[in-house]
């Protein structure tokens, strides 16, 4: 968390002093800080926290889903699988947990569906009540389970590599895109002083920063849909 | 042609009137700030970037009808993957056919659980295959129509050749949606990175446009 408000509060200082190297103007500096720090706190850090929440859940459940059956798979009893999966788990999740103590095991697992509010948990549901209805070897039961619980940790893991990727070429996409911008500022230094005073060129560059603005804000909404999406 | 439009904006869940009363008033507002601007500026350079503006705000308009359009077949493929899970699991454990594709629909949408219904009544009436290829037909997908008649042969005869189709045909259609996922995700990230070309672009023409003004004002004195 202390890492995204230092990234954030570099990224409004630097684009507050480049509007100010771009229009010699102080207001378009305060502006630009503060609508560019005023996004990032209000929106995304609120957003960046739902995403670690989802991305911790996604995290518990995989993990709680593995332990599950590798003690369930060699004695069938609930208690003992779901104490047993608890080992492992976030502490948020082990609070959660304790907090049901005094249900019945399928009830637990009928309350920690409000925890994981995902569709592979469901699907663990199903493959539980299957098991105890059938009593059939319960890894042919739940190698469907099993095969989609490790889908989702490699998408996961994809997942990630790929935002990383795309966040590093869109980084330089912007900083190649600013990089250009000061040699057009200094390409046109003789004549700076007037044409920073036109209206059109002051909108331009307003413009310009609203648009790298929105830009960000595309970027981290779809990414933190992608983590949505891999809610699983 | 006005009927196929409404039915278009129907299929996308969006009203036909609201969409073109609120198109035209953008264009309305669009324009008569482009006037305004005019009658205070006298210049003709600003019709540059609102005509810009109205051709990018009307191209956006229309992309996002065609882009909705696209989403809702794509979405509907995704929910049927989605529940076939649970029917996976079902009748991979014995369980019925019909009994599994009842037990979907407390779990699918509005639409989808309307068509599960459909399919589960002509299925009690007429045994043949006819149910599930009605059903399969509402989705824009081969895969869907195999699944669905070996889902019918497995539901007859209930031999393992059957099941195994199903099986192959499900998980060929799973890696092909999460295959698709990945790659529109990947597809929406260009499109973001592109954004800073198109910003680079913005301030190259904004700079020449600025400097013609300056030309211009020296050469009127």
């Amino acid at each position: 968390m202390l890492v995204d408000y230092v990234i954030y509060g570099l990224l409004s200082i630097l684009s507050a002093l480049a509007s100010f190297y771009l229009t010699n103007n102080i207001y378009f500096l305060l502006i630009t800080f503060i609508v560019f720090l005023g996004y990032f706190v209000f929106f995304e850090l609120h957003f960046k926290r739902k995403e670690r929440k989802q991305y911790s859940r996604n995290k518990d459940l995989n993990i709680f889903i593995h332990d599950f059956f590798i003690d369930y798979s060699v004695k069938p009893n609930l208690t003992n699988a779901i104490n047993s999966a608890s080992q492992n788990v976030s502490n948020h999740l082990k609070e959660e947990i304790k907090l049901l103590e005094e249900f019945s095991p399928s009830e637990k697992l009928d309350h920690l569906s409000k925890y994981f509010s995902s569709s592979l948990y469901q699907l663990f549901i199903k493959t539980i009540y299957l098991c105890e209805d059938r009593h059939d070897d319960v890894m042919k039961t739940a190698g469907f389970l099993l095969e989609e619980n490790e889908q989702a940790i490699l998408s996961q893991k994809k997942m990630n590599r790929n935002l990383w990727r795309s966040l590093c070429e869109f980084s330089l996409l912007w900083a190649v895109s600013f990089i250009i911008l000061i040699m057009i500022r200094f390409a046109i230094n003789n004549y700076f002083i007037v044409i920073s005073q036109t209206w059109f060129y002051q909108l331009g560059v307003g413009c310009y920063f609203l648009f790298f603005l929105i830009s960000i804000h595309l970027f981290l909404f779809a990414s933190h849909g992608s983590v949505k999406r891999y809610e699983q | 042609m006005n009927n196929k439009i409404k039915a278009f904006f129907k299929k996308i869940n969006l009203n036909y009137r609201k969409e073109l009363v609120v198109l035209l008033g953008v264009n309305l507002v669009v324009i008569a700030l482009m006037v305004v601007t005019f009658i205070f500026t006298h210049s003709s350079l600003i019709f540059i970037p609102y005509l810009f503006f109205l051709v990018l705000i009307n191209g956006v308009c229309f992309y996002r009808y065609l882009h909705l359009y696209g989403k809702n077949l794509t979405n509907q493929m995704k929910e049927i993957v989605y529940l076939f899970r649970y029917l996976y699991l079902d009748i991979n454990n014995g369980v019925n056919v019909l009994s599994s594709l009842e037990a979907l629909k407390s779990k699918a949408s509005l639409k989808m659980n309307e068509k599960l219904a459909n399919l589960l009544n002509e299925a009690s009436q007429d045994h043949s295959l006819m149910p599930y290829l009605n059903f399969a037909h509402q989705f824009s997908s081969v895969l869907i129509e195999e699944m669905m008649i070996n889902l019918y042969r497995y539901e007859q005869k209930k031999l393992v050749a059957n099941l195994n189709n199903f099986n192959r045909t499900y998980l060929k259609l799973k890696t092909m949606m999460e295959e698709d996922n990945e790659h529109d995700e990947m597809k929406q990230f260009d499109f973001i990175k592109s954004t800073a070309i198109i910003g680079t672009a913005i301030i190259i023409v904004i700079v020449i446009i600025a400097v013609i003004i300056i030309v211009e004002g020296y050469r009127h004195g």
